[in-house]
């Protein structure tokens, strides 16, 4: 049974890599791709392909709970979404030109940014703070600056997600906080909203180039969504530096070991 | 520029309900797909070869009870489900008279519908 047992180990290794994921505050692209390329092998088209349906199911359920909290700014969301479909249209239909090596090079770097950021202390965990330094659904006010840089920014992440399939919380997160000015909670919360928007611009052109197969997008969907529900569960709500550490170490590694597959770099074997 | 965060409780519960309904029946019908094709494909030899249908032919293959295409079926309703999510925003802020996040949200499915042409042509 070839096919069953490789659709119930792409099951578990999504609903792993949901759990660390909610936990650790990736939208679990981050964590997929790798696993879909290094542990099963699969090309790098359809690792993406996979990841970005798997993408769309957990930032769904996740948008669906912070706005039910009345923690995302619609909005702002709306207006920064313009720039990140975009670019996800042209990272997805640029992706189709670009070899395994070329987005195994790309995917490896931006590893080590999110590693670093993990070193750092990823800044989406604040959704899991304390409330108290912002007013949850009384109106919020606060003053955005910069929507020209923030809607270039928004057009970058969306370009990285249709390349490779993640969300790109990662780098939207710090931007709207850092640079214009949002609430952290409230950045955090909207970034997530611009997920789903972002990776379903992207999803139709991977499925259109026959890039999504169906009993690997399925099981790895279906996985990391369950595990994401489960993973914010059990997380506590409480923000982990030693898990945090951990993964920072380990997607060095992986990382590593992308970028020098992607150059064939033998590394001392 | 300022910006105040509204209170918009309607707006967000809408927005909420839309994807969280739409993601439980895409997870839900690709459940579905993934035990029918194990149960009536079993001798498939590597994940990778089943491939996916294209969009013209994948209600046809439904209506036949093919499980490649309920499971495709699921994959497209998860897929298609932020774009509902827009299209509610956009009936939200029309509602609400509120002209320009109708514009900004309208813009967003222009993108989104430009990509769906492209994938359907």
């Amino acid at each position: 049974m070839p096919t069953l047992l490789q659709v119930v180990l792409i099951l578990l290794g999504s609903f792993v890599a949901g759990i660390f994921g909610a936990l650790l505050g990736l939208g679990g692209g981050v964590l997929l791709v790798p696993m879909l390329t290094l542990l099963f092998g699969f090309d790098f088209h359809v690792a993406v392909g996979a990841s970005i349906v798997g993408v769309i199911a957990t930032s769904s359920g996740a948008a669906s709970a912070y706005l039910r909290d009345h923690l995302t700014n619609v909005r702002l969301g709306m207006t920064l979404e313009l720039a990140t479909t975009v670019g996800a249209l042209v990272g997805g239909t640029v992706a189709g030109y670009l070899g395994h090596d070329a987005l195994a090079v790309l995917f490896g770097l931006v590893l080590v940014y999110t590693s670093l950021s993990m070193a750092r202390g990823n800044p989406e965990l604040a959704l899991e703070e304390p409330r108290g330094q912002v007013m949850v659904g009384n109106g919020v006010s606060y003053n955005i600056h910069n929507y020209p840089v923030g809607l270039a920014i928004a057009a970058f992440a969306g370009s990285i997600s249709g390349l490779l399939g993640i969300g790109g919380g990662i780098i939207k997160v710090p931007a709207m906080y850092l640079l214009m000015g949002v609430p952290l909670r409230i950045a955090a919360a909207t970034s997530n909203f611009m997920v789903g928007v972002t990776a379903a611009a992207s999803a139709f052109v991977y499925y259109a180039r026959g890039d999504i197969h169906p009993l690997v997008a399925g099981p790895t969907a279906l996985g990391v969504y369950v595990g994401a529900l489960f993973g914010t569960r059990i997380g506590g709500r409480l923000r982990n530096r030693w898990l945090e550490w951990l993964f920072a170490v380990v997607l060095a590694l992986v990382a590593v070991s992308m970028i020098s597959s992607g150059l064939h770099l033998s590394l001392g074997r | 520029m300022t910006m105040v965060q509204r209170k918009d409780p309607h707006l967000d519960i809408v927005l909420s309900l839309v994807l969280l309904i739409g993601s439980i029946i895409g997870i839900a019908i690709i459940s579905l797909g993934l035990v029918l094709y194990l149960i009536y494909h079993p001798d498939t030899v590597s994940v990778v070869d089943a491939r996916s249908l294209p969009l013209s032919q994948l209600l046809p293959q439904v209506r036949s009870g093919s499980p490649l295409a309920i499971l495709d079926a699921g994959l497209i309703i998860l897929m298609l489900t932020p774009i509902l999510r827009v299209v509610m925003a956009i009936y939200q802020f029309w509602r609400e008279g509120d002209w320009r996040y109708t514009w900004v949200s309208a813009g967003v499915l222009a993108v989104l519908l430009v990509s769906l042409y492209l994938a359907s042509g």
